[in-house]
């Protein structure tokens, strides 16, 4: 069997074992030499509350599950003569189909269809991918129980492998058109609504960040979705949070220019809009602090 | 790669191979990547699930799963029973997730086989009638008895040389071919199929197009779909293709339907056009026109697989035969067929089907059409619907390609069974009589006015699955019939259930439902062929427990048998020494002179006639046979290519000869192939030597099993067997055009079904019962406001022959001018003690002379039986039985019964009840003989001394000899 063969099960695999916990995953863990097997808790802690495995959430100005992003993934599908399953942008089903194609192409005899797939799989792998699935891995990989930490540095590792095949110098389209935060002076409501957008923002805010802040501003925590209680914080002490976002920013830039040697221009894309956020932090922090709210 | 990932790569890789060789599920439970949802099949031993009923207690249920298939409609879906390990009952039925056609998906019909099963109502037990037939009185019997009397029967009546009086009427087809085999090795030519109330009309389309007779169009790949037809789709028959049309849709594919009523697959059309019944052929014409005329379509291919030669030959000997001049002669052709003139046919705008035109004409190959009932089956020359659909697949090409139509033995497998039995050397004149030369199937449904004008008689009748005094047209025809003993000596009725005709049976033997049998078949679901594998559940899970089973009836209820090992006994009785040269096609070959085990048969196919199956099931670790028992299903290939376009092995290319227009003959005897699948015979040449293939450029294709090897434009076959008028396909007007009614009258159109019954055997689904259990006279808004309708009126619909009383539902979802009442309803039993009673209402039967009634006397209500259920029956109007007052309607070439009915809708009289019924069976009788002046016999017509050209299929095909016309015609 060709490595590459190989690798494209690999992805398949890491596609299964982000789904619930599951007999037939123990096998596979093994093979992948991952620690012992999560609860069902440790799943629906990870996976349901705090980093939804939807490329449509990192990929989409809402930074909400479908929209524009969800569509453009079912489009994808479409476009490759193939039903888009319910949840087309999950990554189970992104890494499932990125084996598939991988799959046919090898199969395939003829070099002109062969060439085909080979491009529909790099567009799938640098378009919904490698454009989200690196940070989110990272951001995995710190935050979650040592199984899931350790699918998430495999998860990246093999993607980052994968991503030598590709040219990127130029980002992936779905990041090249992708709108930036609005203004804090002037959209200060969308602005906090864009910073929980990753696209926007340039980093991944999850609810452990968000109690986290809470815990080293030393503000009460209200507990809510991310919006409410990011927005709790805000309201108690605004320059204080906004400085503390913008120090997370700056954690999102130093990993994202780690990446640069692998990822290029998409590592770039996503620095950029951290530096960005950062920035515009930084001055709403400072109006803030000239003005503080009674 | 890194050589960390290499090393994991290969691990995972390794793993998985590992997996799958033991037969496992790598990927189950909630995947995204695979099926969802589905117990996986290392589990299927030991599945355990919570007892929803000790709920809130956790108490588990142990279950094997053990795969069948679905007996409801044809489709042949795979189903999975949960038998309960402590027990031993079958708990529930869901998909088989293995299953390549149906994919785990089913429609409600299929997990409702737990209903049949667990029927208070069904029969258990052989019974056998005493007093008068009709009568009621039954008497529990043996097997024994019923089958040493029954054998010795049909022993007297062969040795007398009366093998036509020996008839077999199939309802639902059980194990493809399997009942032709044991009449054939009788030597009876009783085979008698339903056909011509069911599909005959669009089957007799494609065969005279392709030389074979079933549509399996690629829906899940197509680009454009149209479909006349509705109830396939619409997931009454057939689910799989109504997943695939939802696949296709989903993939933005174009779906148009053509269908009077607003069905359900209308609902989901892009394109819904209310055609005016038997004006889809017009409209079909129109669009190729438009194609024709616009130069819209692909001439490569038709100028390669058109026998277009052969039109310009006999039609044209004025032009020079050259391709240019049959495109000038096509263009001329259609060119009445004008979007305005068919609108004017359909009553429907003619933008709307210029409209539908175009988007045909953008599908490429990847255009996808379907008709089988609907149109085809209704229409005085409905078979001309199906033939002028084909005709837009043949003018785009898209035949035989991704997303386009196949033929369905293409897409079929039908495996060569342990012992090749031979056709019967007799002519059975009730079946094929000599009027109907091109007929595509039996006259079965002529059957009663046959016999009337003395033109047989019937020692033994059987019917299996099904219900002729229901089904057919013409109901009391068929009691007069049946209950005539000087007609009909003895009649046995093989059912698994209660039904109208098993009233009047002889012997009433219960034959299993779709778990408590064995057959094996294939159905055209998709590009690809799949051999499916239904049995006994429970004789399977004894079996893996470790106990021998020799005979069904050990495990099924009651006793309750199955076909195959019935008619194995049955051969057994008839020649129990062998000396009729009967039972040697029902022994073993392992054991000679003993019987042939189901074991043993199906082992030996499967060995023998299965291509891959042994090899993959011995990869793990399996016998075929076991692996059949395992699985349930096994794909034999996935996506057929064009095997019009194959080319003949080296072998075969000997002693050729070279017929008109390229049709090669070889003087090589044919390969045995493994796949027995039905497909027409052409004729060899004049020394003898067999159609072998066609001539295309210069290489030999296999290409289609017609006369020329060829897609047929142009049918020789209907020219020169009289009806030179329809040698291409064209536009026949219907009896029920809207120039043949009167100013009162309307059309009823009766044949569309619902998803959630089957005929009438789903009467004993108390879940499908609720859903569904009547059928009002749908009436349109501008018929029904002049008429003083209003919806839940008693309304009169009046026939030829009678009428019924009906319940009015005013809609606009039906065409002005139509009525529409549907299948499935109005079950009834004259003695409320017998018979089925979720869905059956207790009539009182009366004749007086040739008039007969049936009145309601007892409705439908909660009752107290095994089953709780029964006690919540809350519905009590089960519909009326209008198929009593429609008389026969033989279309005169392909025989397909006319369903389509010319009707006065009227309020009912104050006398009326509801499902009241008035039928003149003098009348009825009449109506016949109208119909037979249509036919042209063979005596008149045949160009070759013969009955019926040989080259049609026939179920069973009598030698060359047997089809010679006889002396005289036969009569008295």
């Amino acid at each position: 069997m060709s490595i590459q063969k190989d690798s494209f099960e690999l992805f398949r695999v890491l596609g299964a074992l982000c789904e619930p916990p599951h007999p037939s995953h123990v096998p596979m863990a093994s093979v992948l030499g991952l620690p012992k097997e999560p609860s069902e808790a440790d799943f629906t802690e990870l996976f349901l509350f705090q980093l939804y495995p939807y490329a449509s959430i990192y990929l989409g100005p809402e930074g909400m599950l479908g929209g524009e992003a969800g569509d453009k993934i079912a489009g994808f599908w479409r476009a490759l003569n193939l039903t888009p399953p319910t949840e087309s942008d999950h990554l189970t089903v992104l890494l499932g189909l990125y084996a598939s194609i991988g799959d046919l192409e090898l199969a395939e005899k003829d070099e002109a269809v062969k060439l085909m797939r080979r491009q529909a799989r790099h567009v799938l792998l640098k378009e919904y991918l490698l454009s989200w699935v690196p940070a989110y891995a990272q951001k995995v990989s710190e935050l979650a129980p040592p199984y899931y930490a350790e699918w998430a540095r495999i998860l990246k590792g093999a993607l980052l492998e994968e991503a030598k095949e590709l040219d990127l110098s130029q980002p992936p389209d779905i990041l090249a058109q992708a709108p930036g935060l609005p203004s804090a002076t002037e959209q200060p409501k969308a602005f906090v609504d864009g910073l929980l957008s990753p696209l926007r923002s340039g980093m991944i805010i999850c609810r452990a960040d968000l109690y986290r802040a809470g815990k080293d501003l030393e503000v009460g925590l209200r507990i809510g979705e991310r919006r409410f209680i990011l927005q709790a914080l805000l309201n108690q002490d605004l320059a204080l949070a906004l400085r503390w976002l913008a120090n997370e920013a700056d954690t999102w830039i130093k990993r994202q220019q780690d990446l640069v040697e692998d990822l290029g221009s998409i590592a770039t894309f996503w620095a950029n809009r951290a530096t960005l956020a950062k920035e515009s932090l930084t001055k709403y922090a400072e109006i803030a602090e000239q003005s503080p709210i009674d | 790669m890194n050589k960390n990932f290499k090393e994991l790569a290969q691990r995972v890789s390794a793993l998985r191979e590992d997996t799958l060789s033991r037969g496992e599920t790598f990927y189950p439970g909630p995947s995204r990547i695979n099926l969802a949802s589905f117990p996986p099949i290392e589990r299927w031993d030991d599945w355990v699930e919570l007892d929803s009923r000790q709920w809130p207690k956790r108490v588990e249920s142990h279950y094997m799963l053990v795969p069948t298939t679905c007996f409801n409609c044809e489709s042949a879906c795979g189903l999975l029973a949960y038998v309960n390990k402590e027990t031993l009952q079958v708990k529930k039925f869901e998909g088989n997730p293995e299953h390549p056609g149906s994919r785990g998906r089913n429609c409600a019909k299929g997990p409702a086989t737990i209903n049949q099963i667990t029927d208070p109502d069904r029969i258990l037990y052989p019974l056998k009638r005493v007093g008068k037939r009709g009568e009621g009185k039954w008497v529990r019997t043996t097997w024994d008895e019923a089958l040493d009397n029954i054998a010795a029967t049909i022993r007297r009546t062969i040795e007398e040389k009366r093998q036509d009086e020996i008839i077999c009427h199939i309802g639902r087809p059980g194990e493809d071919g399997f009942t032709e085999r044991v009449l054939g090795s009788w030597g009876v030519d009783g085979h008698n199929s339903h056909t011509n109330v069911c599909s005959s009309g669009g089957r007799t389309g494609y065969q005279f197009w392709t030389g074979i007779d079933r549509p399996s169009p690629d829906y899940a790949n197509a680009k454009v779909i149209l479909n006349i037809s509705s109830h396939l789709e619409t997931g009454h028959y057939f689910n799989p293709h109504a997943q695939r049309i939802m696949d296709a849709k989903q993939n933005g594919a174009k779906l148009i339907v053509l269908d009077t009523r607003l069905s359900n697959t209308a609902t989901h059309a892009d394109y819904w056009l209310s055609t005016y019944p038997g004006s889809e052929a017009a409209v079909m014409l129109s669009i190729a026109n438009y194609l024709i005329q616009n130069d819209l379509y692909n001439k490569e291919y038709v100028q390669r697989w058109w026998n277009w030669q052969e039109y310009l030959e006999a039609e044209r000997p004025d032009l020079e035969n050259t391709f240019e001049n049959f495109e000038k002669a096509l263009k001329e052709l259609y060119v009445e067929y004008s979007f305005e003139y068919a609108a004017k046919e359909a009553g429907i705008e003619a933008s709307v089907i210029a409209e539908v035109a175009e988007v045909v004409s953008s599908a490429g190959t990847r255009l996808s059409t379907h008709n089988w009932r609907s149109a085809a089956a209704s229409n005085l020359g409905g078979w001309q619907v199906s033939r002028t659909l084909f005709l837009l697949n043949a003018l785009m090409g898209a035949v035989a390609t991704e997303g386009g139509f196949y033929p369905n033995a293409w897409n079929k497998f039908v495996p060569r069974p342990i012992h090749a039995t031979p056709h019967p050397h007799v002519w059975n004149n009730i079946s094929w009589p000599i009027e109907f030369p091109l007929a595509q199937n039996e006259l079965s449904f002529l059957m009663p006015h046959l016999m009337k004008e003395n033109r047989g008689h019937l020692e033994v009748y059987f019917n299996r699955v099904y219900n002729p005094v229901w089904t057919n047209p013409d109901g009391f025809s068929w009691i007069e019939m049946l209950t005539d003993e000087t007609k009909v000596g003895t009649y046995v009725c093989l059912t698994p259930t209660w039904n109208e005709s098993a009233f009047f049976a002889d012997y009433v033997l219960p034959m299993g439902h779709a778990s408590e049998r064995h057959d094996t078949f294939s159905y055209e679901q998709y590009n690809g062929q799949w051999l499916g594998f239904r049995q006994p559940v429970l004789r399977a899970a004894r079996e893996k427990l470790g106990e021998k089973i020799t005979d069904t009836r050990q495990v099924n209820p009651g006793e309750v048998w199955e076909e195959n090992e019935f008619w194995i006994d049955l051969s057994w009785r008839i020649d129990p020494d062998g000396s009729m040269g009967i039972r040697q096609y029902h022994e073993s070959k392992k054991n000679p002179g003993t019987k042939l085990s189901i074991d043993e048969y199906y082992s030996w196919m499967f060995e023998n006639s299965v291509p891959g199956l042994p090899e993959h099931a011995a990869s793990q670790g399996l016998t075929p046979f076991e692996y059949m028992r395992k699985y349930g299903v096994f794909q034999i290939q996935a996506g057929m290519g064009q095997p019009n376009e194959n080319g003949v092995h080296e072998s075969e290319l000997k002693d050729l000869s070279e017929g008109p227009f390229g049709r090669i003959y070889s003087g090589t005897p044919a390969p045995l192939s493994p796949n027995i699948a039905p497909v027409a015979t052409p004729d060899p040449d004049p020394q003898g030597r067999r159609a072998l293939g066609v001539k295309i450029g210069d290489s030999i294709k296999r290409g289609f099993p017609t006369p020329s090897g060829r897609l047929e434009f142009y049918s020789s076959t209907l020219a020169n067997w009289g009806w030179k008028e329809y040698a291409i396909p064209t536009y026949i007007k219907s009896h029920v055009h809207k120039q043949e009614l009167e100013q009162d009258q309307m059309v009823l159109l009766s044949t569309f079904r619902l998803p959630t019954q089957i005929h009438t055997r789903s009467a004993n689904s108390k879940w499908l019962d609720e859903i569904s259990h009547t059928n009002p006279v749908m009436i349109h808004p501008q018929d029904a406001n002049p008429r003083g309708i209003s919806s839940g009126d008693l309304v009169r619909v009046e026939t030829e022959i009678g009428y019924y009383v009906g319940k009015a539902l005013v809609t606009e979802g039906i065409h002005p001018g139509v009525a529409a009442c549907s299948h499935h309803f109005g079950r009834w039993k004259t003695n409320q003690d017998e018979g089925q009673n979720q869905m059956m209402r207790t009539v009182g039967l009366d004749k007086q002379g040739d008039a007969w009634s049936l009145k309601p006397l007892h409705d439908v209500h909660a009752y107290n039986s095994s089953d709780p259920d029964t006690l919540r029956i809350w519905w009590n109007d089960v519909g009326v039985h209008q198929n009593l007052t429609f008389p026969v309607h033989p279309d005169p070439i392909s025989g397909m019964h006319c369903w389509h009915q010319a009707v006065r809708v009227r309020k009912a009289d104050p006398g009326d009840k509801f499902s009241d019924i008035y039928v003149d069976t003098k009348k009825a009788h009449e109506v016949y003989q109208k119909w037979m002046e249509k036919t042209r016999s063979a005596t008149k017509v045949s160009p070759d001394g013969n009955r019926r050209p040989y080259w049609l299929q026939r179920p069973l095909k009598p030698p060359r000899e047997i089809y010679a016309l006889p002396k005289a015609e036969p009569v008295g």
